[in-house]
């Protein structure tokens, strides 16, 4: 009978790894650089001007990664366009990043859906790897420090990986830290 | 069988050769560029996929990333510095193995401490085993003929 | 209504199961509450079979108001797929698996029904336990059967990489039944070690039993790794995803079992051992079950997160403590004390095997578990996948390769080195002939050279053996080749069957090997009319054309395979776009197969023959994955192509794999007394008769 108590002790630290692996799901995205310094870049914009991410220090700025060829892209625009108009006026930067993606598609993307906030041309996609973006689209808050506040990891749109009220409220925030 | 101990000599000879053979004529240890570049891609883990490396992913974003390690490579980073970027922008997760030390030692040294350990018990019950078979079995005629005649008693007739 | 039959019949066959099992349980010697066990499982499976014969129903009939059918089921998927979408998502197949179940019951009633009488009703009694408990969850927190009060007029369907192809239709169903029919050794190693310790012709029946989930999961793994390979689109067909490792964890065990058992037949030696083995194999298939289900590990396959998880932790949680407490309690009754005359004899080679096997088995369940035990020690989260799995596992199944051809050289009992060196000396130079000779035609790599030397050695061997054999009984019967060949199958099939599944694990081994090693791919982006080249290959790519299809367009594309001025034939690579997401279908062009249809089709194979004269490998996969669809068909698109060598290899060793298995499912031939039985147990000086 003693020795059969033994199966307790060998069963338990087994059970009880497995049962630990309820208390976090695996398969919820990562978000990566949150409270770390955004990094800097320095890319074209679709007529060729040259823009830097240091240009901005001081004023909250929100990364929209995106591709023409991306359904979900097109989804969210609205409501990043929505966004734009409201918080532009009030000091926050808007930029696009376009990822894998040609000039011409992107040009025409943004004359059929609006949006006039400046997009910027990634070739190679080196900028997306350096913020650890997994795919289109994606979105980075950054506040006036330049420290990466927020992300989401999808699309910004009801049903997606963050809604437009939560989007609001992010920036909103953006706007109260301190430079 | 002595006569058998040339041949066997021989044999394993034959087999030394061939596989010294194997081993000289395999890819030198000084890799190219991309070969180095998809040896490190391949411990990646493309952040879009299920469990694909980002060498043999096709996606947008392993294209982007084998790009970036190529260009580090060519710039003289180590794989792993170029490993030890991914994971600050990526998480600790994009590597497909575990780390080399800390508490990756119980994945890496687990496995092979148990064949090695299993081999050393294996190696004492089996001298054990042939210690026992050449004491004299007790009785040994005497036990079978019980249970033959237990056998029959349970069958009856076949 | 339907709902209402479906969830009813779960219920009472939950009541059934229940009732069964504590009667079997409580008084197992009087006649007729054992007589009601039997009935109960009957009864299990009849009513089971009526609740999945009332959920196709309801999915063949767009029944939208049962909770399944509205949240998988769609009238734009065709028949076939609607049928097999019963087990696609993970209520159904709860259903399904306890359905398999309780059939396997059944059969287990039946055909052990006038032996075994002691055992058979505590062994009755787990299964229906068992039962009862897949049914639970089915009948409560996984019910398929809930009514949906506003029904939708139509549903999503099951999900779109499920209805690519036909094979979907068989790998679950035979994964399936590989661990359904893990329970029934397991019930018997449990009911024997609860009434005492398991006898020798209980140990016999164990052994056929684990015959069948053995050969179940190999024929179920490898039809995964083919689906994989043909429908994914990225040109592998393994990753070491949890769920896969799920599948190969009980089967290396049972592979274990299936070795070990023959050293405990023959010396009454590692039964506390061979019993853990039997123990560990259903365990693990529970333990995969749960990881499949629960979302605490990442997978592809994980079915979502649901409150069945905690439920199947606790079940494995029981099942593991009470195996182990019998095991435990049993321990110095099974206790048999062991005695060899040499260290050398296939009784060792086989306590080597399992201690590979074992070690094998413990690097895939340690890696699959690291993310959960990095996450409870140190908080950090982790992956683990190919790279570890191939530097840890790989190398010890290399040494398992090895053990192949010594193993069956090896007579039982004892053996002296220097004459077991002798009879290896031909496959050796077999196996350093076939090195040499692809050394010479410039193919290198340490790793796979030493694989398909390997493989030639253990082909050597087990081909030497058969031989030796059939000269053996010549000398006796002076029977002709071919007779005597089927007489010995007939009398030794589980002998034959072995060597039948080596020949099939080498013949993977080397698709594996070469494939991992020789495969080249690269991406080129082309337009109509421009052409890609890879290993010797050209491929014209000529666009794609739209095809409406139920529920998604399919975008077919157009590729010419040449080799130098020859035309191989036309690939069809296509992209199924459905609403939400695109799919792809690869295309791809096997060799010999693709010579081989070409006959059938009337087309002459002398431009493929020709090609082997010219040094072309006569067994490579061309693969193509259409992507990067421009909006017109006449636009550019990205081409990925992959050269595969020798991934048909793999395929025919699954089937000589599962052939091997039903091989040696057949019953021997000849009838023996017990005490004849125990006659071919005591140890031989020599494994041969006089020859």
């Amino acid at each position: 009978m003693r020795r059969s108590l033994w199966s307790l002790v060998v069963a338990a630290p087994l059970v009880a790894l497995l049962a630990l692996g309820f208390r976090h799901d695996p398969n919820a995205p990562y978000l990566p650089l949150l409270g770390r310094p955004a990094p800097a870049f320095t890319l074209q914009t679709l007529d060729g001007r040259s823009v830097s991410l240091s240009t901005f220090r001081g004023r909250p700025v929100v990364i929209n990664f995106w591709a023409s060829w991306c359904t979900s892209c097109r989804v969210e625009h609205r409501y990043l366009a929505q966004s734009w108009r409201d918080f532009s006026p009030r000091g926050v930067t808007f930029l696009g990043i376009a990822y894998d993606d040609s000039v011409g598609a992107a040009r025409a993307f943004l004359k059929a859906h609006g949006g006039g906030w400046v997009s910027l041309e990634d070739p190679g996609g080196q900028t997306a790897v350096d913020y650890g973006v997994s795919g289109v689209p994606e979105t980075v808050f950054i506040d006036r420090r330049g420290i990466v506040r927020f992300r989401s990891p999808g699309p910004v749109a009801p049903g997606g990986a963050m809604s437009p009220a939560e989007m609001a409220r992010d920036i909103a925030t953006l706007l109260r830290s301190r430079a | 069988m002595r006569r058998h101990l040339g041949w066997i000599a021989i044999g394993w000879l034959v087999l030394l050769g061939a596989l010294a053979l194997v081993a000289y004529g395999s890819p030198s240890p000084h890799p190219s560029l991309s070969e180095q570049a998809r040896s490190v891609a391949a411990q990646i883990r493309c952040p879009a996929c299920h469990g694909e490396t980002v060498e043999e992913s096709q996606t947008a974003i392993a294209a982007s990333i084998r790009r970036l390690i190529r260009s580090q490579l060519a710039a003289g980073r180590t794989p792993a510095e170029i490993e030890s970027f991914l994971v600050s922008r990526y998480g600790s997760q994009i590597l497909l193995s575990p780390p080399a030390s800390g508490i990756g030692d119980i994945a890496w040294l687990a496995p092979p401490l148990l064949v090695v350990g299993g081999f050393g018990l294996l190696v004492t019950l089996v001298a054990d085993w042939r210690r026992r078979a050449r004491r004299p079995p007790r009785r040994a005629a005497d036990e079978y003929l019980e249970r033959v005649r237990a056998e029959l008693a349970m069958e009856g007739p076949e | 209504m339907i709902s209402f039959l479906g969830h009813l019949s779960i219920v009472l066959a939950l009541v059934a199961a229940a009732g069964g099992a504590v009667a079997a349980f409580a008084a197992p010697h009087a006649p007729g509450r054992t007589r009601w066990a039997r009935r109960s499982a009957y009864l299990v499976a009849g009513l089971t079979g009526l609740a999945v014969a009332v959920m196709e129903v309801a999915l063949v009939t767009h029944d939208f108001s049962v909770s399944y059918v509205a949240e998988h089921g769609s009238r734009e998927t065709p028949l076939y797929y609607t049928v097999i979408s019963l087990w696609g998502a993970l209520d159904g197949s709860i259903l399904f698996w306890a359905f398999l179940l309780a059939v396997v019951t059944v059969a287990f009633v039946r055909l052990s029904g006038s032996r075994h009488g002691a055992l058979q009703p505590h062994a009755t009694a787990i299964l229906l336990a068992i039962n009862s408990f897949f049914l639970f969850v089915v009948a409560f927190p996984g019910d398929p059967f809930v009514p949906v009060s506003a029904p939708p007029a139509d549903g999503p369907g099951p999900n779109v990489l499920l209805q690519n192809n036909w094979m979907m239709g068989v790998h679950p169903v035979l994964v399936y039944l590989g661990y359904v029919t893990l329970s029934v050794p397991f019930a018997l190693v449990v009911a024997s070690l609860a009434r005492g310790v398991p006898d020798a012709e209980t140990m016999r029946l164990v052994r056929r039993w684990a015959l069948l989930p053995w050969t179940f999961l190999s024929l179920g793994i490898v039809g995964g790794m083919w689906w994989a390979y043909t429908v994914l689109g990225w040109g592998g067909y393994w990753s070491w995803d949890p769920v896969e490792n799920a599948s190969v964890m009980p089967w290396l065990v049972t592979t274990a079992f299936l070795h070990s058992i023959q050293v405990q037949e023959r010396r009454q030696m590692l039964k506390t051992w061979t019993l853990s083995l039997v123990i560990a194999a259903f365990l693990l298939s529970i333990l995969g079950t749960f990881l499949t289900r629960s979302g605490v590990v990442v997978s592809v396959h994980t079915f979502t997160q649901s409150a069945i998880g905690p439920l199947f932790l606790g079940f494995f949680a029981v099942a593991l403590v009470l195996s182990l407490a019998l095991l435990f309690g049993r321990s110095r009754a099974l206790a048999a004390p062991g005695a060899l005359e040499s260290s050398i004899c296939r009784e060792t080679a086989f306590l080597v095997n399992n201690l590979l096997l074992v070690g094998i088995t413990f690097t895939i369940l340690l890696g699959t578990l690291f993310p959960l035990l990095a996450e409870a020690l140190q908080g950090s989260q982790l992956s683990v996948g190919a790279p570890y799995f191939n530097q840890v596992a790989v190398p010890i199944g290399v040494a398992l390769l090895f053990l192949m051809g010594v193993g069956p050289v090896l007579p039982w009992g004892a053996a002296r080195l220097d004459e077991v060196q002798y009879r290896l000396l031909g496959p050796v130079a077999i196996g350093v002939m076939v090195i040499l000779s692809l050394l010479a035609v410039g193919v290198r790599g340490v790793g796979a050279l030493v694989t398909f030397g390997l493989g030639g050695f253990v082909l050597a061997v087990t081909l030497e053996r058969v031989l030796a054999d059939i000269r053996a009984r010549r000398a006796g019967t002076g029977e002709s080749w071919p007779r005597a060949a089927v007489r010995l199958l007939a009398a030794a099939p589980r002998r034959y069957g072995g060597y039948l599944a080596h020949v099939g694990v080498i013949l993977a081994v080397i698709g594996i090997a070469a494939s991992q090693t020789y495969g080249v791919r690269t991406i080129a982006t082309l337009r109509p009319g421009q052409s890609a080249s890879l290993a010797g290959y050209r491929l014209l790519y000529e666009g794609w054309t739209p095809l409406p299809g139920a529920g998604k367009m399919v975008a077919r594309g157009r590729v010419i395979l040449y080799r130098g001025r020859d035309e191989l034939g036309t690939l069809s690579p296509s992209v199924n776009i459905y609403p939400s997401q695109a799919v792809v279908t690869p295309a791809v062009r096997s060799e010999p197969a693709g010579m081989v249809s070409d006959l059938f089709r009337g087309n002459s194979p002398l431009p493929q023959l020709s090609q082997l004269l010219r040094g072309r490998n006569p067994f490579e996969d061309v693969y193509v994955v259409l992507g990067g669809l421009a909006s017109t068909p006449r636009g550019p698109a990205e081409l990925s192509i992959i050269v595969n060598p020798m991934v048909g290899f793999i395929w025919l060793g699954g089937i000589m794999l599962g052939l091997g298995g039903l091989v040696a499912l057949l019953p021997a031939r000849r009838r023996r007394t017990a005490f004849a039985r125990e006659l071919e147990t005591l140890p031989l000086q020599r494994e041969e008769a006089a020859v």
